[in-house]
């Protein structure tokens, strides 16, 4: 025999024989959309829930026009006390396997996260086909509450959460990290700010946010700390601030954002924050009864005002950061960059001894492109 | 063996030689000249490979009729007084061997035997049914000449030498075939063609010992470098001004008798991947077919094993609506997506062949029913999804671009050995497979030359007319693959203007 065609064949059994142990049709795949994880009643086990898509209602074409009336999704639970334990059961039900390659959002409830979230988010960063754009959320109260919501348009709510979270709406409300963004931040010192979901029959609201120390759920934010958060973060693309100079509201759209954060290591050890925030935007209402004309002047008293609402803003959290003694931000990333040695110096009692004595220093600088045209 | 003295003689020889065959035609009839006594002569030729009329205007008519004086003075034997003076035929030539006349009697030749003497006359007045200069089937072009090489050679030489005057053309005419006796024509241009391309073509053509060459697919089969590979190494083409192309590129042609397409060596996938309407546009419309040629010819490669790829292995690398309406419509197929893609890629080439070999107008119709009405119902059956019909549909499109249809039949056999490798190994399959198609695209040389050039090794000079096509001021040489002896093909006179402009500025 020739020696090509041994080689072939010799290629061929090891292809055919190494082969297919991965293949798994589409069809015979259950895309996880979302998951929910909530403690159980007695605090002991995980509750566990899946929101799963009902493909007959993706199927478009042939049978057309009916959709609407169709069952879009299925919700279902497991308790145990172990995620890989739990999915191999789900598979066992749907007589498929679970595919989280295209889970958009994980949610975890409000009393879990207390306890901790270090163990689920184990589960999903060990996965390699999990996607590392799904968003990682906090809920306010029970986490599979949230499948309960059916939006008219966005019947899975999972994908309307995503999407919510995706900026798809420029706004300043929420935090618009994923997954990849939350584990850095988590894996460096246990430290997060994660975005806070509720969720109504017809609706979800995303607003606020929750800190999140030594993997724990310590803290809820507001939506203004949020939007100091997501300017440090430098996710900020759009979103209204509203501003009032001489009794008459003036509203800001936010059009582009810069946020430099630089330390600066003074002399005895003290560590210096500069924040520089440079933000364009327009000026798109101005709500007053009369026409007002504005000027020169007045642009540079409403740029003024927004400089001290938003400095003012990012004094209140920082400041809130440090009377709890955490680090979301990745203060500590950048001190580990720039000033290597005084990490290592101090890195063992960082959040206890170092962030509270840290001086921050706000400089903002928000300019009016322009205030649109009155005819 | 050499012809007798006697006419009688000979008349028997050739009769008992060709086996009296029924088209064979002899007449025989005398020569009165007045100086000289009665002379029996003869005519052999093939029935319907002769032009009648000449036969009966330019040979009988002045032998029998016109010329009466035989002057010694001019001419010092009869049999060249015949030659030079008698007969209004433009060639004319003269033969002793038997074997010789037999084969000229083949070709369509007129043999003219005169009594006394040991040399036959073989008169050229072939004229025979054949196929006029057509447009061309496979390779046509909107904006362009649209004549395409024929069967006979003569035709062919002359659509050739119609468009390149150039005294340095040669034909160089071999004869092959142990029963059939075939013409091959060795075309290039002299002081231009590497002498050793030429000596290597000759070479290899010299060693082919078959009994007949039906077309010139014979010759490139036998002359390649790598008969393993699916790919073609030598390049086919029915469009004259291709090859006159390939001629002043340096190239060599091999044009066969009876073939309507002519070879072109060294053949490169690069060269393989253009056609001669890319400059015959202007260089924005030729890049802009060119870039969507070389997409589309990856898409018509890899469409259906990265189809199985991400539907059986990799669904989350899919767009999620995707995914879910992928899923949702291949619910309830009772087939592998392997097993469907496989079904229907064949039941493409199906109708691709079945298209070939209906007659015209039913041809049509297989189309259409075969692609729309098949298609749907086998959806409508559950037996493919929808999304598989697209990709088969993308698949067929995007094939039919590739300019070259020996070409695309190398591609199309490897799609099926990307498909079988992808539906084992997935993603990771499918790079393999590419890694090795490349890998063996790599090692395959036409005559000496990369079959990758100029990519694979890298000839930046050549890449100016690959992928992208230079305007034409900006290709003034010839490109390098062919190693052509004058390495200019436009006058640089321009640019130097232009350099000297900058110069003084």
């Amino acid at each position: 025999m020739n020696y090509r065609f041994r080689l072939l064949i010799i290629i061929l059994l090891a292809v055919i024989s190494a082969g297919c142990w991965d293949s798994k049709d589409i069809d015979k795949r259950s895309f996880v959309m979302g998951v929910a994880f909530d403690l159980e009643k007695t605090g002991q086990d995980l509750v566990m829930t899946l929101e799963l898509p009902v493909l007959k209602s993706f199927e478009t074409g042939t049978d057309g026009g009916s959709s609407n009336t169709k069952k879009t999704k299925a919700v279902i639970s497991t308790t145990g006390t172990s995620i890989a334990k739990m999915a191999a059961g789900f598979e066992a039900r749907l007589w498929r396997e679970l595919s989280f390659g295209h889970t958009k959002v994980i949610i975890i409830g409000e009393e879990l996260a207390r306890e901790g979230i270090g163990e689920i988010i184990d589960f999903f960063d060990r996965n390699p086909k999990v996607e590392r754009r799904l968003k990682l959320v906090i809920a306010q109260g029970e986490a599979r509450d949230i499948f309960k919501t059916a939006a008219v348009r966005e019947p899975i709510a999972s994908t309307y959460l995503y999407q919510m979270l995706e900026v798809v709406t420029p706004t300043t409300r929420v935090i618009t990290h994923n997954f990849q963004d939350s584990l850095r931040y988590l894996e460096h010192n246990g430290d997060t700010i994660l975005p806070r979901v509720r969720g109504t029959d017809e609706e979800l609201i995303v607003a606020g946010s929750a800190l999140i120390k030594d993997y724990k759920f310590n803290a809820w934010l507001g939506e203004n700390e949020t939007r100091a958060v997501a300017f440090i973060f430098n996710t900020v693309l759009g979103g209204v601030i509203t501003a009032n100079v001489d009794n008459i509201n003036y509203s800001y759209a936010i059009r582009k954002t810069t946020t430099k954060i630089r330390p600066q290591l003074g002399d005895n050890n003290q560590l210096v924050f500069t924040i520089d925030i440079n933000a364009k935007g327009d000026i798109t209402e101005v709500f007053s009864e009369v026409p007002v004309n504005i000027t020169e002047d007045l642009i540079k008293k409403i740029q003024a005002k927004l400089n001290q609402i938003i400095a003012d803003d990012m004094h209140h959290t920082l400041k809130k950061f440090q009377e709890l003694k955490t680090d979301p931000i990745g203060l500590s990333i950048l001190t580990k960059r720039r000033y290597p040695k005084f990490w290592n110096q101090n890195k063992a009692h960082w959040k206890e001894v170092i962030v509270p004595e840290i001086k921050f220093e706000v400089k903002t600088n928000f300019i009016i492109r322009h205030a649109g045209i009155l005819s | 063996m050499k012809l007798s003295k006697r006419i009688e003689q000979n008349i028997e020889t050739i009769k008992h030689e060709l086996q009296n065959s029924s088209d064979l035609v002899l007449r025989e009839f005398d020569l009165n000249f007045n100086q000289i006594p009665k002379i029996h002569c003869a005519l052999f030729y093939l029935e319907a490979m002769v032009s009648n009329s000449q036969v009966t205007n330019a040979i009988l008519q002045p032998l029998m009729h016109e010329i009466r004086d035989f002057d010694e003075r001019v001419s010092t034997t009869f049999i060249k007084f015949i030659q030079e003076s008698a007969l209004t035929i433009g060639e004319v030539g003269e033969e002793t061997e038997l074997d010789k006349v037999l084969l000229s009697i083949m070709t369509g030749n007129v043999i003219l035997l005169i009594d006394g003497a040991r040399t036959a006359l073989t008169i050229d007045v072939k004229g025979w049914k054949h196929r006029g200069v057509e447009s061309p089937q496979t390779e046509a072009v909107i904006r362009g000449p649209r004549d395409s090489f024929s069967e006979p050679l003569t035709i062919n030489l002359t659509l050739i030498r119609r468009r390149l005057r150039d005294p340095d053309l040669v034909f160089e005419r071999i004869t092959l075939g142990k029963r059939g006796h075939n013409d091959i024509v060795l075309a290039y241009i002299k002081n231009l063609a590497h002498p050793d391309l030429i000596a290597e073509v000759r070479k290899r053509l010299q060693k082919i010992e078959v009994d007949v060459i039906l077309d010139s697919g014979y010759v490139e089969q036998i002359i390649e470098d790598d008969w393993w590979s699916p790919f073609n190494t030598l390049q086919d083409s029915e469009r004259p001004d291709e090859v006159v192309a390939g001629l002043v590129e340096g190239r060599v042609a091999i044009l066969v008798d009876n073939s309507p397409f002519a070879l072109l060596v060294p053949a490169t996938l690069n060269s393989q991947m253009m056609s001669p309407e890319d400059y015959y546009v202007r260089w924005p419309a030729a890049n802009f077919i060119r870039i969507i040629r070389f997409i589309a010819s990856f898409v018509a490669f890899v469409t259906p094993s990265l189809y199985i790829s991400l539907v059986s292995f990799h669904p989350e690398m899919i767009p999620t609506q995707l995914a879910l309406s992928i899923a949702a419509t291949r619910d309830g197929i009772p087939f592998p997506s392997y097993v469907e893609a496989l079904m229907m890629e064949l039941s493409l080439e199906l109708l691709r062949e079945a298209g070939i070999r209906l007659p015209g107008a039913i041809g049509q119709t297989i189309g259409i029913v075969g692609g729309l009405i098949i298609g749907d119902a086998a959806v409508r059956a559950g037996i493919v999804s929808p999304i598989m019909v697209i990709v088969v549909a993308m698949t067929a499109i995007a094939g039919f671009i590739i300019p070259t249809y020996t070409l695309s039949f190398g591609l199309r056999i490897s799609r099926f050995f990307l498909m079988i490798i992808s539906s084992l190994l997935g993603l990771y399959g499918l790079t393999l497979g590419l890694l090795l198609m490349l890998g063996h695209l790599a090692t395959l040389t036409s005559f000496g030359v990369s079959y990758l050039s100029p990519w694979a090794p890298l000839n930046i000079h050549d890449l100016r007319d690959s992928i992208i096509r230079s305007p034409w001021h900006r290709l003034k040489h010839r490109p390098q693959y062919t190693s052509a002896l004058d390495p200019t093909r436009q006058a640089t006179h321009t640019s130097k203007k232009r350099k000297a402009k900058k110069k003084q500025s």
